[in-house]
């Protein structure tokens, strides 16, 4: 009886062993699953960076694509519609018979008039490309879209075609889910550059020299200034031939 | 009456707690509106110092000035030394129709109007009105510009210019 209840409790002895072998291994396989869960948890961000940078992008590529085909619908569904979205676009063809003008529009709904005002162009009138374009993310809910959008101009009638470079600024959030621009500020730029210090020359700081290219006659005495929906933005366009 | 007074201690409480989002984020608007006043007077006075604080001193920041782009502080620093190489009480920028918007409790947008005054040694006074856009956010507790871009704007027919700052 002493044997054979030496080798039960030898067989318990055993089977207690076993099974604190088994709870070793089931706690080192429960602590792997949490450093795995830790690890998945800590490269989320950097992973999720990369899409979202995407995400982001597609918003910018989906708003040349809603001025290219004239497409409002595509166009209402990139902005916030609220009170606080803001657009400042110059007026991109300074010649007189330019029929959308340079504005500055405070909420989605003066962004959608300016819009439409565009969409009165007949078709393929427009052609809008970006270039040398850069997202950054300044959280996972706020991104900044830089860069430049090429426009070129091919009028119905025939006449000559011309082509102007607009530099933004795009601000884009992610609002229920859904990455929204919240801010637009687009800059045409000059076609000519001159040195600092001389007539029309750059000065540090973001102004433009005196006697610049809006003239000697603005920088003296502005007579005004582009508020909201006033034409905005001095510039020469660059012609091309067709 | 215990119990009257700590209903009232709780509702008290309540209002507070209530109140208390939107009192952060006037007080959040205001700060962030320091910047754009602290550039403004960096400029006049002409003081690196103050303008190298109020930017984010990384290569990721960037600025657009109307002909010029500037990729990385750097650049945009070497580029401001040259303009307060010019000397002090030559330039005058003040600000007018500025807006705050924030995105987030980190990050804020200042859009709004700079009126550039200069009076050139020897030379005629002029004035520019320039638009901008600031993207600021609040880096290690403190509101930094990430980037900015500045556009200049044609004067003509519409309202009177601004009466520069004195």
């Amino acid at each position: 009886m002493t044997g054979e209840n030496g080798i039960f409790r030898n067989t318990e002895m055993n089977n207690n062993q076993r099974g604190g072998f088994e709870m070793r291994i089931k706690d080192m396989y429960g602590l792997l699953c949490v450093v795995a869960l830790l690890f998945c948890l800590c490269a989320n961000p950097s992973a999720n960076a990369a899409p979202a940078k995407e995400d982001v992008l597609k918003v910018e590529n989906n708003w040349v694509n809603a001025f290219n085909n004239m497409d409002l619908k595509l166009m209402s569904s990139l902005y916030w519609h609220s009170i606080k979205t803001q657009l400042y676009s110059p007026n991109v063809f300074s010649d007189a018979s330019s029929s959308f003008p340079a504005v500055l529009s405070n909420g989605w709904e003066s962004i959608e008039a300016v819009f439409k005002e565009y969409c009165k162009q007949p078709k393929g009138t427009f052609t809008w490309s970006l270039r040398d374009t850069q997202v950054t993310m300044l959280t996972d809910k706020v991104a900044q879209v830089i860069g430049y959008h090429e426009l070129v101009k091919k009028p119905a009638d025939g006449s000559e075609s011309s082509s102007v470079s607009l530099r933004f600024t795009h601000l884009v959030q992610k609002i229920e889910g859904k990455w929204l621009l919240v801010h637009s500020h687009e800059t045409k730029l000059q076609p000519a550059r001159q040195p600092m210090g001389s007539p029309g020359g750059e000065l540090p700081g973001g102004a433009a020299g005196p006697a610049g290219a809006a003239g000697p006659a603005a920088t003296s005495a502005p007579a005004g200034v582009a508020g909201p929906n006033s034409p905005a933005e001095a510039g020469t366009d660059r012609k091309m031939n067709q | 009456m215990k119990s009257h007074a700590t209903l009232l201690f709780s509702l008290v409480l309540v209002l507070c707690v209530s109140a208390a989002p939107s009192v952060m984020a006037a007080s959040a608007e205001e700060e962030v509106l320091q910047v754009e006043k602290n550039w403004c007077k960096a400029f006049k006075n002409v003081d690196m110092e103050l303008m190298s604080s109020l930017y984010w001193n990384s290569p990721k920041t960037t600025e657009y000035t109307p002909n010029e782009s500037y990729d990385g502080w750097e650049a945009i620093e070497t580029n401001i030394k040259k303009y307060f190489g010019l000397g002090k009480g030559v330039f005058d920028w003040t600000y007018f129709d500025t807006q705050v918007v924030m995105l987030t409790d980190n990050v804020a947008i200042i859009s709004g109007y700079h009126n550039l005054f200069e009076k050139p040694p020897g030379g005629n006074p002029y004035a520019l009105i320039l638009r901008f856009t600031l993207v600021v956010q609040k880096i290690d507790g403190k509101w930094l510009i990430m980037h900015n871009n500045e556009t200049r704007v044609e004067t003509g027919p519409g309202r009177e210019a601004p009466t520069p700052a004195s």
